[in-house]
């Protein structure tokens, strides 16, 4: 692999249009020559494109990778692909993190001691849950990821269909903010029935892109909800994000 | 950009035989050369990359009398060498090609990139689902894990993963860049096999 950091680098900055029309010429014609250099462009698109949904480029590269980047039909569908990974992955992680442990970690030949190791724990976490009082298990979740919808689009709100199988106790939802949002200190979430009865939501867990909430299965009929997000700034003022978060359960 | 000159078919053979004596080669190189001069021209901004790289290619095919004899090295950057001229032929017909080929471009030279509704994305998501399952388990295993994790832990995550599977973090990279391909191509299948209503 004749690929290095330095070559890397240069691909990078060539998809953002940052190099001089020397350099850009030189990994051009190396583009049409050598093998590795195109796997390697390919590779830079995918990690540059992840870095863009996740909000990790400067606001300079932002504006030149959708000025630029985005210029072709091909990278948009590429983009398109990418967000629906990103969720699945997301959602799917979130899942069988709640259900099995990681296959590919635990079952890792180098780590026969720590299975040992585990199996014995298990062992003694048996033993005490039918020795000693039951402890509570953890609720079984099902987690979906929600976009927020802007009701002055078009074509109408984009709801999310869930499905609560009968064992889950806890709908666990993950609110993707906007690109927009700056970073206030706290989320305030508040739950719209069809009705129009209203409640606030304690949040579960929040980071620089989302918001997660829990709503118990219980709680849920087969009906249409919303979800109104509220930044809560340092000073204590509030500011509702643009747009709602929809999901029907069914 | 529709300048395209008529390619005999004496024309095309002679540019095959040209890459390589052997014609299954000669194929190969051909599609190899075609492919990266679309992404050239998307790499420069050009929204027209096929157009523009299948001009290339007409022009160096219908000059291929005047230079095969005298041409020594790589014919690759021969193509580039072209590429250049057409890009630079491009650029000045922009602004004309601008109205009349990308009625989506908004004044100002910003894209409105078509919107996707919410159907389609769900749709898209569907097939993704359904792709993900016909993966091998250990595929997909590799594509949960290589993309699961975020900022400062995506990196050591990442040398652990490689260091699990016994290969180098840029055979990693290569790997899920493959799988990854290879899913948006089964999406796409999927797509055009059952489009959204």
């Amino acid at each position: 692999m004749a690929q290095n950091y330095e070559d890397q680098g240069s691909i990078r900055r060539y998809l953002l249009h940052q190099l001089t029309g020397e350099e850009q010429q030189q990994i051009e014609q190396r583009l049409l020559t050598e093998d590795d250099v195109f796997e390697e462009l390919e590779i830079a698109e995918d990690e540059l494109i992840d870095d863009y949904l996740r909000r990790r480029l400067s606001e300079v590269d932002r504006k030149r990778f959708e000025e630029k980047f985005l210029a072709t039909p091909g990278r948009q569908q590429k983009m398109r692909f990418s967000r629906s990974l990103s969720r699945y992955v997301r959602t799917t992680d979130s899942l069988e993190k709640n259900q099995i442990p990681s296959s590919l970690a635990f079952w890792n030949t180098n780590n026969l001691n720590r299975v040992a190791a585990a199996a014995v724990a298990v062992a003694i976490v048996v033993a005490g849950i039918f020795w000693f009082s039951p402890q509570p298990t953890p609720p079984a979740l099902a987690t979906f990821t929600l976009t927020i919808s802007n009701s002055t689009r078009g074509e109408g709100p984009q709801v999310t269909k869930v499905t609560l199988p009968p064992n889950v106790e806890v709908l666990r939802l993950r609110l993707d903010l906007p690109e927009t949002t700056s970073q206030p200190t706290n989320y305030r979430v508040e739950l719209l029935t069809e009705k129009g009865t209203t409640q606030t939501l304690p949040i579960a867990g929040q980071d620089a892109r989302s918001v997660v909430v829990d709503i118990p299965a219980a709680q849920l009929s087969h009906t249409q909800y919303a979800l109104n997000v509220s930044a809560i700034k340092a000073d204590g003022t509030e500011q509702r994000l643009s747009g709602s978060y929809y999901f029907r359960v069914e | 950009m529709k300048n395209q000159q008529v390619v005999t078919q004496q024309a095309f053979d002679n540019l095959l035989n040209w890459l390589d004596a052997d014609r299954e080669s000669a194929g190969s190189k051909y599609e190899k050369i075609r492919v990266r001069l679309i992404k050239i021209f998307a790499c420069r901004g050009c929204g027209e990359a096929d157009d523009l790289a299948d001009e290339t290619i007409n022009r160096v095919t219908v000059k291929l009398g005047e230079i095969a004899a005298n041409y020594s090295g790589d014919p690759a950057l021969y193509f580039y060498g072209v590429a250049q001229k057409v890009h630079l032929e491009y650029l000045r017909k922009k602004p004309l090609l601008q109205e009349s080929l990308e009625p989506g471009r908004e004044p100002g030279g910003h894209t409105a990139w078509p919107s996707e509704t919410a159907d389609e994305a769900e749709h898209e998501y569907a097939c993704l689902e359904h792709c993900m399952d016909r993966l091998p388990p250990e595929n997909r295993r590799l594509v949960l894990e290589y993309y699961q994790e975020e900022k400062r832990a995506k990196i050591d995550h990442r040398k652990q993963l490689a260091d699990q599977l016994g290969i180098a973090v840029n055979a990693l990279r290569i790997r899920a860049c493959r799988l990854r391909a290879q899913l948006q191509q089964c999406v796409q299948n999927c797509l055009e096999e059952s489009p959204a209503h």
